[in-house]
């Protein structure tokens, strides 16, 4: 009898669903060591594809040659190496910290490399600190096409020794640069004043000179998603628009979108003096709520959503979620000028699909992410010709039998590629070839 | 002004617990401690070798990581009910990188959870060890597998609750007993 009432007992346990108390990492681990075999050799230099998470850019300007720069990690350093022959070979990279530090560098936290409209270049990462989940923005620049890096600073003023991570940073149309990142500065407070505080928050800085110096850390929002990365991009007026994971109450963590810098630091006289701190609180325009699928989830799930926006201002979204009504890889848009959700479709439902990437070029929309077929691992792409209403078919452009990094879109003017660094092959450039057929009719 | 008193006391005693803290984590792992603890390296064929042997047995496998804050909760709810497990009953898989190791030693350690049967995912393909494990999971975490002695198991995502647990555990104890 008392067996009976046990087995029932914990049927219904088992039946009962704690959806909220969960988090996601299964496995979701950065790259390892490299088993390239030219990295294997102790004297090797350090290389894009012998160190961690390589992000590349094209200097399409004339005054960066039509370079590629790529940025990597490599024994607690960022190193910038250069290539003349779209990475077939790379010169001498060169350290851009000079003292080693230890650094964040997963897929979802890596360092990221800007260029400006002269020979500038900018680099930022997230410098480890003492402490589980903690670190300090840093930033470096270039002024003379990365020859030389002036010291790197630290961006967040707030330097307790907890998160202030997972920095993204963008130009805007007007050469001003900005960087966004998720800070617990918030948190901490309230939680010496044993207040509740769901999530951390969006902090982020201007410089209007080349980045020489920056405004005050200004507070975008509060109650940011704890780990996944920011998206971000400029939008058709070059405004810097950014697409983050947002705790909504009762721990639903779906996205939020919104112009970086509300309180315009660079339509007005101020300085670097309290007067501009006065007006930092006023949010000229509220977070948007761009993706809307209730997911519920106690811990943050790792995995940051991606952001590109056409010339008709709609922002074309990827993101994960594991919501009650759509699970997997999802695309969405959102019209930044009526401020509303458009489209939503669902990418990939498979749960070895992972680390959706978005880019958007006049009406073509490419999406591109990983997916776990049993065996290895594979790139895959997918292409609309008419603004994401109508998708061709999937194409695996590349596969790989271990570890690998998340995938990466770079832009070199014309043409567009996709990166991809695996344990196996290295850093891989492949180019997207241009869209075949002639755009659907809907 | 009591008020006042009172918080002051509350908040040095939280900086006593902050400083002890910090220090349990900066502290070097005593190496003798390290090796107590046998964690082993969770590969693409594990799983056969857990349920190979656990023939007949019914036990829970939970796979949790370091920097999911609700798996740190479960592994105290496992800690309270410490007693009923056995090296058979229960099988922690941690899915972080080896290069953790060290942390997620002094984790089990805090927990007084050395002793029972830890492994570590340990692939360069991490997903290679989800997809075998479970082809539908999701990676998300805690997630945890009730095996019957059949071996007919069933998946729950999200934290267990010690009730859920001690549950679990009376059920099978008294199958066992019976069975005896």
């Amino acid at each position: 009898m008392n067996k009976y009432v046990l087995i029932l007992l914990s049927t219904i346990l088992l039946s009962t669903e704690s959806s909220a108390a969960m988090n996601m990492k299964g496995g979701h681990s950065a790259v390892q060591a490299s088993l390239v075999p030219s990295c294997q050799d102790a004297k090797a230099l350090p290389s894009p594809h012998c160190g961690r998470v390589p992000t590349a850019v094209y200097g399409q300007t004339a005054k960066h040659n039509g370079l590629l720069y790529v940025v990597f990690s490599q024994n607690s350093h960022i190193y910038l190496a250069t290539s003349i022959d779209q990475g077939v070979t790379y010169n001498a990279p060169i350290a851009i910290n000079r003292t080693p530090e230890l650094m964040y560098d997963d897929g979802e936290n890596r360092p990221k490399i800007v260029l400006g409209n002269n020979q500038e270049i900018y680099v930022s990462w997230s410098h480890k600190t003492k402490g589980r989940y903690s670190g300090d923005v840093r930033f470096a620049r270039s002024l003379d096409a990365g020859l030389t890096f002036d010291e790197p600073v630290t961006i967040n003023s707030d330097r307790a020794l907890i998160s202030h991570r997972f920095d993204a940073m963008k130009l805007d149309d007007q050469g001003h640069l900005y960087i966004v990142w998720i800070d617990k500065r918030d948190k901490a407070k309230a939680e010496s004043l044993e207040q509740a505080y769901d999530g951390a928050s969006l902090y982020y800085v201007v410089s209007k000179d080349s980045g020489a110096s920056f405004f005050p850390n200004s507070k975008r929002v509060d109650n940011s998603c704890e780990c996944c990365r920011i998206a971000i991009d400029t939008d058709n007026q070059g405004k810097v628009v950014t697409l983050w994971r947002q705790v909504y109450p009762s721990n639903i963590r779906d996205h939020a979108i919104a112009y970086l810098d509300p309180i315009s630091h660079l339509s007005t006289n101020t300085n670097l003096n309290a007067s501009s701190v006065k007006s930092q609180s006023v949010l000229e325009r509220k977070p948007m709520r761009a993706t809307n699928n209730q997911w519920q989830i106690e811990g943050c799930p790792h995995h940051g959503p991606d952001l590109s926006i056409d010339g008709e201002n709609i922002a074309h979204m990827a993101w994960f979620t594991q919501g009650e009504a759509d699970k997997g890889l999802m695309y969405g848009q959102f019209d930044l000028s009526q401020n509303k959700i458009g489209l939503t479709s669902t990418i990939d439902q498979s749960a070895g699909a992972s680390r959706p990437q978005v880019y958007v070029h006049e009406k073509t929309v490419y999406l591109m992410w990983k997916r776990f077929e049993g065996e290895s691992m594979a790139l895959l792409l997918r292409r609309s010709n008419d603004g994401g209403k109508t998708w061709l078919a999937d194409e695996t452009i590349a596969v790989t039998l271990n570890g690998s990094d998340h995938p990466d879109w770079l832009w070199d003017g014309a043409k567009l590629f996709a990166t991809w660094h695996t344990q196996d092959e290295g850093f891989q450039i492949i180019p997207i070839q241009p869209v075949p057929g002639t755009p659907k009719v809907k | 002004m009591s008020l006042n008193i009172i918080r002051w006391i509350t908040n040095i005693l939280l900086l006593v617990v902050l400083s002890f803290s910090t220090f349990i984590y900066a502290s070097p792992v005593v190496k003798n401690t390290i090796q107590s603890i046998d964690l082993k390296p969770f590969s693409a064929s594990s799983l056969a070798q857990i349920t190979e042997n656990r023939a007949g047995q019914a036990f829970i496998m939970v796979l949790w990581s370091i920097d999911c804050p609700p798996c740190l909760k479960e592994l105290e709810h496992f800690q309270a009910v410490k007693a009923q497990l056995t090296k058979t009953n229960i099988v922690l898989v941690s899915t972080d990188n080896p290069d953790d190791s060290a942390s997620i030693q002094q984790v089990l350690i805090d927990n007084q959870l050395q002793t029972i049967d830890n492994w570590i995912f340990s692939d360069s393909l991490p997903e290679r060890l989800r997809y075998k494990i479970d082809p539908n999971w999701y990676g998300e975490l805690p997630r945890a597998y009730f095996y019957e002695a059949d071996h007919q198991r069933k998946a729950h995502s999200g934290m267990l609750t010690q009730a859920q647990l001690q549950q679990w555990l009376q059920k099978h104890t008294t199958l066992v007993s019976l069975n005896q």
